[in-house]
């Protein structure tokens, strides 16, 4: 039941990426979602008794499943180091092309090692015991592991960045991302536990699998599809409101350009409406000019003037450093001095 | 004889390749434009805020080329946009060569605090009611939305996952 949860969430995130990210250009997360979308398919149980007997009845499918995981989370990776500065050369080294042919080779290679049976359902329960199964496992959530904490790492960083709505991506990844993270230690913890004959242990931990295991998938898949629907939002209220601030001067900016004329008078294409923003600073610009130039009688009263402050506010953002240089090649000189 | 709309299709052209030609992408800071500009001209470039520059005839900012360096000479303004914008008309002014062949004809009561022999060539931002004008604050235009590119660009983290 848990696993057909975790498969339905993960085509339900792969969806929402191919309809939110359909245009970027950076395709790392939704291959990921993709690939770890099938390997959770596949451990379906009722898919798994259907796909296993087809390719030969002996556990073949697990292999095959968690050699997609680990291509996914390969993805995930290497999404993961590029999107920030934090890149420890151990997980580096791990979303390497050779560490990841490595690791699936050494995955089958040990595979094959382990005496198999027939086709269940419940493959380390009923060979966990086997050093080589253990050794499999162990491989497999140890890579895991190195990735989806430093995904943790990567998420609590954008976090703390972060403000206001675009906490709450960076937020549930973050949880998504530590219930992962404890869930590749629980299985670990039971790998060990199995192969050492430590079975109370190993029951005393069995319990956490299945709701750490739904509850990374829930989170991080809410994280991932929140992310770019949160941008798309914020992408979109930007417009309206840019738009907005346009329309509303646009009958000061008129009587500016009556006692002035600027560049729109000049080239109207300057101030052509295809481009928003670049309108919006035509109109504020020839607003400004019309109000500093003594040559002009132009009055504006406090409401306009407190609009063309929040139109500029808009314009510029709150990170003004792009705007401004404190380098040398900047300064002031007042009346008969300089600074 | 080029009517109105042949001129715009040149200056979008001039401005167009203008951009092109600094090579800095479609977003960039205003140090990084200034960088550019001085290593392209191979002089250096400084940008003053003149507390007393004469505004009596619209003008706001000007050029001033002497034998050594680019001075942008600009009015005071409580609006950071348009101080902005001042300094990227003369910047513009820069990028498209035109300066070239002009003589400086400042009085002195412009600029009361340069000596006069060190003045070479002048631009100023007054009215665009020219050609080069016109194409200059059309630049500026085009640079100040690339400055803004740069302060709303997105993060890496939200290339990847947002």
């Amino acid at each position: 039941m848990i696993q057909a949860l975790v498969a339905a969430l993960m085509w339900a995130l792969v969806a929402s990426l191919l309809i939110f990210r359909r245009k970027r250009a950076d395709r790392s997360i939704t291959y990921a979602s993709a690939s770890i979308a099938v390997a959770m398919t596949l451990n379906v149980d009722a898919i798994y008794l259907v796909t296993d007997p087809l390719l030969g009845g002996t556990n073949v499918t697990t292999l095959v499943a968690d050699g997609l995981l680990m291509i996914g989370i390969f993805f995930l990776g290497r999404g993961v180091m590029k999107a920030d500065e934090y890149r420890p050369k151990l997980v580096r080294a791990v979303v390497g092309i050779p560490a990841l042919v490595t690791s699936l080779l050494a995955i089958t290679t040990i595979f094959m090692f382990i005496d198999r049976g027939t086709t269940t359902t419940r493959f380390m329960i009923d060979f966990g015991a086997q050093p080589a199964a253990a050794t499999y496992s162990i491989i497999n959530f140890s890579y895991f592991f190195l990735v989806i904490t430093t995904m943790m790492i990567l998420a609590a960083r954008q976090y703390l960045r972060s403000s206001g709505i675009q906490r709450l991506p960076a937020g549930l990844l973050s949880l998504g991302s530590a219930f992962g993270g404890a869930l590749c230690l629980a299985v670990l913890t039971m790998d060990v536990a199995h192969v050492t004959g430590q079975l109370d242990l190993m029951r005393a931990v069995q319990p956490a699998y299945e709701p750490l295991s739904l509850l990374a998938f829930l989170f991080l898949c809410a994280g991932f599809a929140a992310q770019p629907a949160v941008r798309r939002a914020q992408h979109d209220m930007r417009r309206k409101r840019t738009a907005g601030l346009a329309t509303q001067l646009v009958p000061l900016w008129k009587r500016a350009s009556l006692v002035r004329p600027g560049l729109s008078q000049a080239d109207p294409l300057a101030a052509s409406a295809d481009d928003l923003e670049s309108r919006l600073h035509r109109e504020i610009v020839e607003i400004r000019d019309a109000m500093i130039d003594p040559r002009v009688a132009f009055e504006i009263s406090a409401a306009e003037r407190a609009l063309l402050d929040r139109a500029e506010s808009h314009l510029l953002g709150p990170d003004t450093r792009a705007t401004r240089t404190t380098s040398s090649l900047w300064s002031r000189v007042d009346e008969g001095g300089s600074s | 004889m080029l009517g109105r709309e042949g001129v715009n299709v040149n200056t979008e052209e001039t401005v167009t390749a203008a951009v092109s030609d600094l090579r800095l992408g479609s977003r960039f800071t205003l140090a990084h434009l200034l960088q550019a500009i001085q290593e392209r001209r191979h002089r250096r470039l400084r940008v003053v805020e003149l507390a007393d520059l004469d505004t009596r005839d619209g003008i706001c900012a000007l050029w001033l080329v002497t034998d050594t360096e680019d001075f942008v000479l600009h009015a005071r303004s409580d609006s950071a946009l348009h101080r902005q914008q001042f300094v990227l008309h003369e910047l513009a002014h820069m990028i498209l060569g035109h300066t070239e062949g002009d003589d400086c004809t400042a009085g002195d009561v412009l600029l009361p605090n340069i000596p006069p022999h060190t003045r070479g060539r002048l631009l100023k931002r007054q009215d665009i009611d020219s050609e080069t004008e016109i194409a200059a604050e059309s630049l500026a235009d085009r640079l100040a939305a690339g400055i803004r590119g740069s302060v709303f660009a997105e993060s890496r983290y939200s290339e990847i996952f947002g």
